[in-house]
């Protein structure tokens, strides 16, 4: 019920003006996008879903003619960078990651610091990526992560615009 | 032959770099040439002693890779014995030991009772090795309603680690409280099979020691590490060499081996059974595995020795081990070179030194300034490397080079340098510029070295290296010998003056030396011509050997007995001599281009017919 209401409050999206973006991107609900970051697509277009959070520096490259979809509830942080890969929900990019050409990323993945997924590489779910070059499964809780997903997406749809120049999308 | 070169190519030093050498490496070829004319093989300090500038100076370096050769910024100095020392040839003493994760410093008694591991709340992640954090598991469930099911009388903290994602629930491990941990943990551990083996042993030799008459002769201190679990035993295997019980029985069994003594026979028996019954359940287990995520790895095996499971569903979880910091001696003069500062409560997170005696605060470091031309090298085109000394001393010090004999001069001329008597007017005859490609013994050259050291004790004069070694470093492959000239052989270097470091410069009145490129405050720049002389490919490195002296104003006092020979007593002080050999790489021959002329002098041609 709580989840629910929260929900509500994000509607839009809240999109910094300092961005640099070129060609055809579609936003869901309820995403944060924060300065600086880089969404070009000279190839298909970019289908971003909902309450997804994208921090500094973030860049985002479709170079190929397919779509590139990238689900809900991820949040990506500082210098994550994706290049013509498919990316599932739930997931974790933490700094400097890599997401190389043709891969895909599936639902419940946690990539860590500085950490790559190679090229054509398929990660199955609930996979966590570590140290170098290493992987495992793991148990997600599911519930207690969202849960703090909400709170840092309605924290940041409060204070984001305050400190930044934002329109909401 | 090619394979070798691609293995040694590993261990080539990137270009371009300037290297020293260490005297350990000078004494272990000594020892080596003494070992092979002589079929004895000598000990580390008569060999030692004997080392002066003469002796390095017949031992150049011949093989060029980070094992034998280090950087500046790797080696230490002893001014006591004035030689420079690497990592390889120094001892290092304990000085305290800490946890890398809450820094306490842990007393050396604690050190021993908890197996070198954190006393605290410190674990480590079985998957990763990283620190594991205490997690609540209320906090896990902020919003919903049904958190009433969790009292505080069940269990809510588990440890979670950060950088893999493992959880301690995984292993279905949780705890009461957030602290005390350790303990908790001790109970649950009891129950494991491995844990009630050595519980059941540990009591029956105590049960053997206090009925022995000879309690005497056991160890206490040894004795008290029994009463641990069984990692403890782990520890020290000499334990079990001081339970006197064991040793016995165990010859027995060896001999009798009909008359099998009724308790071995009994859990023989027992073991072979179960050991199979395990067995035949993990293969099973392990043919209808569906992926190799479950198992583990060697590393997170050896990290659980006592029982080495091959599922990651039974790996426990360990405390921190200790980590230690070092104080680190010279060899021969027991002098301490570096020491970290301890304050009163020997804090870890100290990182000042009380003592430290790095190489380059003693060195005249070397650098490479520049190439003249800046290009490739080719094969016999002659190259200018300007080398920059700077001298990090407050003293004054005179350098003197010599390099190794050059491939055309070798069979006509016997290189002697020449020494310039008008800048050498403060210090009188001293054996520094050593003469090299002489085949005579050192003996012979230098008088005054002979007679300060203590003389060796074995008959031949094995300092000077046989005719074989010097073939041998040439026909190394990969490496080109290149023709060396060194212009100014001997200079002074102006000292170190703090005070002056941001002055402008002045223009030098004085002439310039032949060979010198330029002197700035505390540093002189040389011109070096080279000439490399090998094939396509071939690493262009040269050795070139450095001595300086430095002059102490005050005198030492006179229970300091020089311990090397290389003292030089003045009237207004002690000179010091100090020489180590420097190996220089510049870079890899590479293939003339004729094309490029070619396309140059095209290009030249257009310009001129615009």
């Amino acid at each position: 019920m709580a989840e629910k209401k929260n929900l509500a409050n994000l509607e839009k999206n809240c999109v910094c003006k300092d961005i640099h973006f070129d060609g055809p991107i579609k936003l869901g609900k309820g995403n944060v996008i924060h300065p600086k970051a880089h969404l070009k697509s000279s190839g298909g277009p970019i289908y971003i879903g909902s309450y997804n959070i994208f921090e500094e520096r973030v860049v985002i490259i479709n170079e190929r003619n397919d779509p590139l979809n990238i689900g809900d509830f991820n949040l990506f942080e500082v210098g994550t960078i994706i290049h013509n890969a498919d990316i599932g929900s739930n997931c974790n990019f933490q700094p400097r990651a890599h997401a190389e050409s043709d891969s895909k990323v599936q639902d419940n993945c946690i990539i860590g610091p500085k950490c790559l997924v190679p090229p054509k590489v398929e990660l199955p779910q609930n996979t966590v990526l570590y140290g170098a070059n290493k992987r495992r499964k793991h148990k997600p809780d599911v519930k207690m992560q969202q849960s703090l997903h909400l709170r840092h997406l309605t924290y940041l749809h409060e204070y984001l615009p305050k400190h930044n120049n934002c329109s909401l999308i | 032959m090619e394979h070798l070169n691609k293995n040694n190519n590993k261990n080539n030093i990137p270009f371009p770099y300037v290297y020293y050498q260490c005297t350990c490496q000078v004494v272990s070829k000594i020892r080596r040439d003494i070992f092979f004319s002589t079929n004895q093989f000598p000990l580390k300090e008569p060999v030692e002693s004997e080392i002066n500038s003469t002796t390095i100076s017949h031992f150049p370096p011949t093989h060029f890779n980070h094992y034998r050769l280090k950087s500046i910024y790797n080696l230490y100095f002893c001014p006591s014995c004035c030689e420079i020392h690497c990592p390889d040839c120094v001892k290092n003493d304990f000085l305290c030991f800490y946890c890398p994760n809450c820094l306490f410093d842990v007393p050396q008694a604690s050190v021993v009772s908890e197996q070198n591991r954190c006393i605290r709340n410190c674990f480590e992640c079985p998957v990763c090795f990283n620190v594991l954090t205490v997690v609540s598991q209320k906090d896990v469930l902020p919003t919903s309603a049904s958190t009433s099911s969790i009292t505080d009388e069940q269990n809510s903290y588990y440890l979670a680690c950060n950088v893999c994602q493992w959880k301690s629930l995984e292993i279905d491990l949780s705890f009461d409280k957030s602290t005390g941990l350790y303990l908790q943990l001790q109970k649950k551990e009891s129950v494991l099979p491995h844990e009630v083996e050595f519980q059941n042993l540990r009591n029956y030799y105590d049960k053997c020691l206090r009925s022995n008459s000879n309690m005497n002769s056991i160890n206490t201190k040894r004795l008290s590490a029994l009463f641990g679990n069984s990692s403890s035993l782990l520890i020290s295997p000499s334990i079990i060499s001081h339970i006197p019980d064991l040793k016995t029985k165990l010859i027995l069994a060896k001999r009798e081996n009909n008359q099998k003594s009724d308790e071995y026979n009994k859990t023989n028996d027992n073991q072979d059974s179960t050991i199979l019954m395990e067995d035949e359940l993990e293969m099973i287990r392990l043919k209808n595995l569906e992926n190799m995520e479950e198992l583990t790895s060697l590393e997170q095996k050896l990290n659980q020795p006592e029982d080495q499971p091959k599922f990651l569903s039974h790996l426990r979880i360990h405390r921190i081990p200790l980590r230690v910091k070092l104080q680190t001696k010279c060899n021969k003069c027991e002098k301490i070179l570096i020491k970290q500062e301890i304050q009163k409560m020997k804090k870890p997170s100290n990182i000042r030194f009380a003592i430290k005696c790095f190489a380059r605060d003693y060195i005249p470091n070397i650098f490479i300034q520049q190439l003249i031309p800046n290009k490739p090298l080719y094969k016999d085109m002659p190259v200018q490397v300007l080398l920059k000394f700077v001298n990090p001393l407050s003293q004054e010090i005179q350098v003197s080079l010599t390099t190794l004999p050059n491939k055309q001069n070798e069979n006509e001329n016997k290189s002697k340098p020449k020494i310039d008597t008008d800048i050498k007017k403060s210090a009188p005859k001293s054996p520094m510029s050593p003469i090299f490609g002489r085949r005579t013994s050192s003996l012979m050259a230098s008088p005054k070295a002979r007679k300060r050291g203590p003389s060796l004790k074995i008959s031949t004069a094995p300092i000077i290296p046989t005719k074989i070694k010097e073939e041998q470093y040439k026909k190394s492959e990969g490496v080109s010998s290149c023709n060396v000239t060194v212009l100014a052989k001997n200079f002074k270097i102006p000292a170190y003056d703090p005070l002056k470091e941001f002055e402008n410069e002045t223009e030098p009145t004085e002439q310039k030396q032949v060979g010198i490129f330029e002197k700035k405050k505390n540093s002189v720049s040389i011109v070096v011509e080279v000439r490399p002389t090998g094939n396509v490919n071939d690493r262009v490195e040269f050795p070139i050997l450095v001595t300086y002296s430095f002059v102490n104003d005050q005198k030492e006092v006179d229970n300091e007995t020089p311990i090397s020979p290389n003292y030089a007593e003045l009237s207004h002080g002690v000179q010091k001599f100090v020489s180590f050999w420097t190996v220089i790489g510049i870079g890899k021959i590479v293939e003339e281009n004729i094309d490029n002329n070619k396309d140059n002098k095209n290009k030249e041609n257009k310009n001129k017919k615009k």
